[in-house]
């Protein structure tokens, strides 16, 4: 039995902030109910030249049902209003003013549905002075501190490219709302959660912010690779065949003596752990170059797969840089089952990475994102009782819309 | 009432990725109790302090919990923790491959003594596979999952992001993960195994560097700095008075011909509207160099703050540098009261930042964390009646620690 049987979630989510969040529910088992507009749906679908769903949308929408309803029309408004009594949540994460122009408030939907979840994503929350600025994942990225503290010491800030603005912000709402949820199970009441992607962002920041020796009064600089311990940094590796050795590299993490000791032994270098110039963290600190050199010397002889090897295996923390091919193609994630196979209605087989919580007892399987309106008649037939006729009406009026290929999942 | 009232939580996590999911369920309500080792805790508490006074990182990731110290080498300490546990509902801990086998707190022998308890291990590379027995830290994970691979400066090398989302996004995955559990517990009355390994959970952040090479998985993604195509990059601004120019940054979005027009007409150059280099997409594209020589020469009139206020408020995507320092500094917290002014028992008044979800019937205000042994006493008291003489047995046998006989 999946943990969120039987939760439903009206998902009126986009891009990624959002449609992570509904994705995650879907994992955990909720039935995730996406609403789209007729025609164009979610722009995140991209619509490539080729009419095929963007790889980016996949990414984000699997195990979701598609449900096509113009909001733009009074009908449709109508529709959705009547749906959202058969549902727990309803999620969204449009640009502010967006839900109040359509009328679809938390009032509006408390009115039909008064134990609802009413949950908004937003790119700076709904007060303060910049609560009506527009936001993407860097932007949030960059508003929390994160931009400032990645790149090297006498260089720009950089952008961390994992899009952990977006999806980082939608994990805390999926949390969020699972918690609200048991409350509502407990109480019967619903309630409105609200959560702003700059300050979501800012909770992967704690560590950062903690290295200040005041509660926020001094600058944390950036410093390139490096973690705050003489040897932790990323080495360069001997280039794998046929690589461009753009990414043939090794991170190390040393935080303690004895770790240096384990490092040294699996280079086979014990004479460097008696060696004076490292012999305590002060002198490791003052001979930095040299040290770095001494592990730079070994890791060029390996490849990054051989350094792992050698020194994980030896009790050194560490991990080669994987790039996005490698995140497909490598043994360990072969052997943990992570790499999800999949069949696509339109692109076939596609391979998606996989859901890192594994629950013993709550197993949901991966299913690929749903076309556009690829659920319309079924959704509004279970939920509503609207069936053939009527559905071929609003269809016709441009009210709702199934699949352009007729397919109905 | 806070959304988790009631749900009890037996915290063996460390330094972030664990501490990072029991905080939050603090914070949506749980009851975390923190046994940690008497005499030093969690290590957490002593990184980068170096003295007696917890850190300021311990602080940032343990706020809402009891600290509670039994001594787990010692048999008697072992048989006590199994006796506080049926008064609790989920058991979280995120130490090295092979500790708690070590220790024999396995998901069997907890499940013996509490048949409904909620299990749940965060590990570096997860339980199995060939890496499962590597120790792993925030920026191996991130390594290890592709995080640094499109972070940097094209031709340069991979680059470290510096938020530890390797930790803190690995404990949030796995707060969201507990808390669906719970609610299949209060359905079924069973409890679960949990695992989650933070090179998966990494990966999630990844999905959309990934899915920019348009392939399944068949194409690595590149490094590109800070640009995209046309008009979006990091542009330098007006340094502040007394500032070093290191944070004197805003970064600018504009995909679309629309958000183009828009931003021309913020920066008051019309001209550049109806300018043929500029005209569409591809243009812009082709003319970068100049396109961007315009952008600066508007961003370095303007201060950080004045830049992202005139763009943000004409509607152009865009964000001012925010360092650490500007976090704990700018109106848009201050009105929205993120930040957090609270009480330490040992260094006074601190300021952290707030949690994120704001729900309205759910508030639970935040309280600073607890001293090494802080409660004790209290938890052995309410959990197991144990007190008075019995409990100062307990203490004198080394078996549990309290604080100053608090």
């Amino acid at each position: 039995m999946p943990a969120l049987d039987g939760l439903r979630i009206l998902d009126m989510t986009q891009y990624e902030a959002g449609t992570s969040c509904t994705q995650a529910l879907a994992w955990l088992g909720a039935d995730v109910v996406k609403i789209e507009q007729p025609g164009q749906g979610d722009p995140g679908r991209g619509v490539r030249e080729d009419g095929l769903d963007s790889p980016y949308f996949v990414a984000w929408n699997s195990n979701k049902r598609s449900v096509a309803i113009d909001l733009s029309s009074e009908r449709g408004r109508e529709l959705l209003l009547e749906l959202a009594s058969h549902y727990d949540v309803f999620v969204e994460n449009y640009g502010p003013g967006v839900m109040e122009r359509l009328g679809l408030t938390y009032e509006a939907l408390k009115s039909v549905q008064p134990s609802i979840i009413y949950a908004r994503i937003k790119g700076f929350g709904l007060t303060g002075p910049y609560a009506e600025f527009k936001c993407f994942d860097p932007i949030a990225q960059n508003a929390a501190g994160a931009f400032s503290t990645t790149g090297f010491a006498d260089g720009p800030p950089t952008m961390p490219k994992a899009a952990v603005g977006d999806s980082g912000t939608g994990m805390q709402m999926a949390f969020a709302i699972a918690a609200a949820y048991i409350q509502r199970l407990r109480t019967g009441e619903g309630q409105e959660i609200e959560i702003s992607m700059q300050e979501a962002m800012t909770y992967c920041m704690r560590t950062y912010v903690s290295q200040t020796d005041g509660w926020g009064e001094s600058v944390v600089p950036r410093n390139g690779n490096g973690f705050g311990f003489s040897a932790s940094d990323l080495y360069p590796c001997k280039p794998a065949p046929d690589s461009d050795g753009s990414n043939d590299y090794v991170y190390i993490i040393l935080t303690t003596s004895r770790m240096w000791d384990t490092l040294c032994t699996a280079m086979e270098r014990p004479e460097l752990t008696v060696d004076p110039r490292f012999v305590e963290d002060e002198e490791r600190v003052e001979h930095q170059a040299e040290l770095q050199e001494e592990i730079r010397s070994w890791t060029l002889q390996h490849t990054k797969w051989e350094a792992q090897e050698i020194l994980a295996g030896a009790g050194v923390p560490c991990s080669a840089t994987h790039d996005t091919y490698d995140l497909f193609h490598n043994p360990h994630f072969e052997a943990r089952g992570f790499i999800q196979h999949l069949d696509h209605p339109e692109w076939g087989a596609i391979r998606q990475l996989g859901w890192a919580p594994r629950l013993s007892g709550s197993n949901v399987a991966m299913t690929a994102a749903p076309l556009l309106g690829q659920h319309t008649a079924q959704v509004l037939c279970d939920d509503l009782g609207i069936e053939a006729e009527e559905f071929a009406k609003l269809d016709a009026e441009g009210i709702v819309s199934g699949h352009r290929s007729g397919l109905s999942g | 009432m806070p959304a988790l009232d009631g749900l009890r939580v037996l915290d063996m996590t460390q330094y972030e990725a664990g501490t990072s999911c029991t905080q939050a369920l603090a914070w949506h309500g749980a009851d975390v109790v923190k046994i940690e080792q008497p005499g030093v805790g969690d290590p957490g508490r002593g990184v980068g302090s170096g003295d007696a006074i917890d850190s300021h990182y311990f602080i940032n990731w343990n706020a809402n919990k009891r600290s509670v110290t039994i001594n787990l080498r010692d048999e008697r300490g072992k048989a006590l923790l199994f006796e506080m546990l049926p008064h609790y509902d989920v058991f979280v801990e995120n130490y090295g491959p092979g500790v708690m086998e070590k220790l024999g707190l396995t998901y069997e022998a907890l499940k013996e003594v509490h048949p409904s308890i909620i299990y749940a291990r965060l590990k570096g590379f997860g339980l199995s596979g060939p890496f499962a027995n590597f120790k792993s830290f925030d920026p191996v994970a991130q390594n290890a999952a592709g995080a640094f691979s499109v972070t940097g400066e094209e031709g340069g090398p991979p680059m470290r992001p510096g938020a530890c989302v390797g930790d803190s996004g690995t404990g949030m995955q796995l707060a969201f993960a507990i808390t669906s559990a719970y609610v299949q517990k209060l359905r079924t009355g069973e409890g679960q195994h949990i695992e989650i390994s933070m090179q998966e959970a990494m990966t999630y952040y990844v999905r959309t560097p990934v899915a920019g090479t348009q392939s399944w998985g068949d194409v690595a993604a590149e490094r590109r700095g800070n640009g995209w195509n046309g008009p979006t990059d990091l542009y330098p601004c007006k340094p502040l008075p007394d500032s070093n120019g290191a944070d004197d940054y805003l970064y600018i979005i504009a995909l679309t011909t629309r958000m183009w027009d828009t931003f021309c007409a913020a920066m008051d150059r019309p001209d550049m509207v109806v300018d043929p280099r500029f005209a569409d997409e591809q243009a812009r594209i082709d003319n970068n160099d100049a396109l961007k020589a315009e952008i600066r020469a508007w961003t370095l009139q303007h201060t950080k703050w004045e830049a992202m206020q005139i763009l943000g408020e004409a509607g152009v995507p865009c964000s001012a540098t925010h360092s650490t320092y500007d976090l704990f500094h700018n109106p848009h917290f201050e009105e929205r009261e993120f930040i957090q002014d609270i009480d330490h028992p040992e260094w006074g008044p601190i300021r952290l930042l707030g949690w994120a979800p704001k729900m309205s019937k759910s508030n639970v205000p935040m309280i600073a964390a607890p001293l090494l042994a802080e409660h004790t006493r209290e938890v052995l008291c309410d959990d197991l009646g144990i007190e008075g003489e019995e409990f100062a047995r307990l203490e004198a046998e080394g078996i549990v620690s309290s604080r100053n006989g608090a």
